[in-house]
């Protein structure tokens, strides 16, 4: 830039643009790039980190990891409580009240769970999906004791119970000898917008293959046909 | 001032001394006060409380492991059961109570079970003697507190509602095999518990 006599104003700010219009044209930026030394090693450090990422496979798509499958009659900790699976029944015999009208049957998987909270628990919808059956509900409607037809939606501390939990599904008779449970962890938290402890869903567990077993515990059926 | 000034570490003990006895003073008034602070109630077996609008009337507690509901059927626990036997009315208006509870030394909680025929309706100063079941594990028994809250469960931190505390205990060696029978609540004469 020649520098001279006084400047005016207007040949001061037609210098800068001058300036800045040098410097954003493609030719532009390239020659600020690589002025200095410092700057022409750290972009070819950059270039040979993509190279090298690029070279061993780093870019490459992954595929997702395969479920992990749980055994029948594993304990498994959901968070909230322990849930260990024993087998699925499909009946309309079973004596709740509240069957859909879409539904023809419900299915019931048999299973015990145990919480350790002091409080207690309620059983949560997030921690169980089932598939396999053509379902009217994705969440589970029903939770009842094998023992004696109660509600067993509540679980209280250390007190291990044995329960079906109930799922309303169409067109029952093409339900075969097998569904999938998938189980996915909860956690506790505290929700952002009521500043209350509350579960959410976390990381899926893993499927368990519920094998069938239409043997239903005649204390959960209702007595008239 | 007259007389020699008083030496710097009878100065520090003392005033030691009276912060630590003031803290065992906060503690032994912590301790005895009432659940809930001024609108909490200490309940003694077998005597009236009132925590508005319910008034209630423990006579004791005992364990079986065997119960049998309204129909005569046995109900099977992994753990036992606590009967506890009580009356009660409101002062006011005929109301369902609201929750009882069962609380054990480790702080556990333990709701009337659902399994069996549980509150009954209460009406001002008409008693009603009746038995509440709570299913426990068989660890729980010993030392337990009975609460039972007007109207519903709150925590003393966040509604300071009114309810009232029982200790009761329950040994683990005094377990009976049962079955025992839930008897209906009945309605009590005046002045009877």
């Amino acid at each position: 830039m020649r520098c001279g006599a006084a400047t005016s104003a207007s040949a001061y700010s037609r210098r800068v643009a001058n300036d800045v219009g040098a410097l954003l044209s493609v030719p532009g930026i390239a020659r600020w790039v690589v002025r200095t030394w410092p700057r022409r090693i750290a972009i070819a450090m950059v270039a040979v980190l993509i190279l090298v990422i690029a070279a061993v496979g780093g870019f490459a798509r992954v595929a997702p990891e395969p479920a992990r499958q749980l055994a029948v009659g594993e304990a498994v900790d959901v968070g909230p409580y322990t849930v260990t699976v024993e087998s699925f029944f499909v009946s309309d015999q079973v004596d709740i009240y509240g069957i859909p009208d879409e539904a023809d049957a419900w299915v019931g998987v048999v299973m015990v769970l145990e919480t350790s909270e002091l409080e207690g628990i309620p059983t949560d919808y997030q921690n169980f999906r089932l598939s396999g059956a053509d379902l009217v509900e994705e969440r589970f409607q029903q939770v009842v004791l094998l023992a004696d037809d109660s509600r067993a939606n509540f679980l209280t501390a250390d007190l291990p119970v044995h329960v079906a939990m109930l799922w309303p599904v169409r067109d029952s008779g093409a339900i075969g000898d097998e569904v999938e449970l998938t189980l996915t962890e909860t956690y506790e938290d505290i929700s952002f917008l009521f500043q209350t402890p509350t579960w959410f869903a976390g990381d899926r567990i893993g499927v368990i293959a519920v094998p069938r077993d239409d043997e239903v515990p005649p204390a959960i059926l209702d007595e008239e046909p | 001032m007259t007389g020699r000034p008083v030496p710097r570490w009878a100065v520090t003990v003392t005033m030691l001394a009276v912060l630590v006895g003031a803290g065992l003073g906060v503690n032994a008034l912590d301790a005895n006060a009432p659940p809930n602070g001024p609108i909490g109630v200490r309940m003694t077996l077998g005597r009236d409380s009132v925590v508005h609008p319910l008034q209630v009337n423990v006579s004791g507690a005992r364990a079986y492991e065997t119960i049998l509901d309204e129909d005569e059927n046995p109900l099977e626990t992994v753990g036992v059961w606590v009967l506890v036997d009580l009356s009660y009315a409101t002062t006011d208006e005929p109301s369902l109570p609201g929750d009882f509870v069962l609380v054990d030394a480790r702080g556990r909680r333990y709701p009337t079970t659902g399994r069996a025929f549980g509150e009954w309706f209460a009406s001002p100063d008409l008693w009603h003697r009746g038995t509440l079941a709570f299913e426990v594990p068989l660890d729980a028994l010993g030392d337990l507190t009975f609460e039972a809250w007007p109207s519903g469960q709150g925590t003393a931190s966040d509604t300071p509602m009114p309810y009232a505390v029982l200790k009761l205990r329950v040994d683990p060696g005094a377990v009976e095999a049962g079955p025992a029978i839930l008897e209906e609540p009945e309605l009590l004469p005046a002045g009877e518990r």
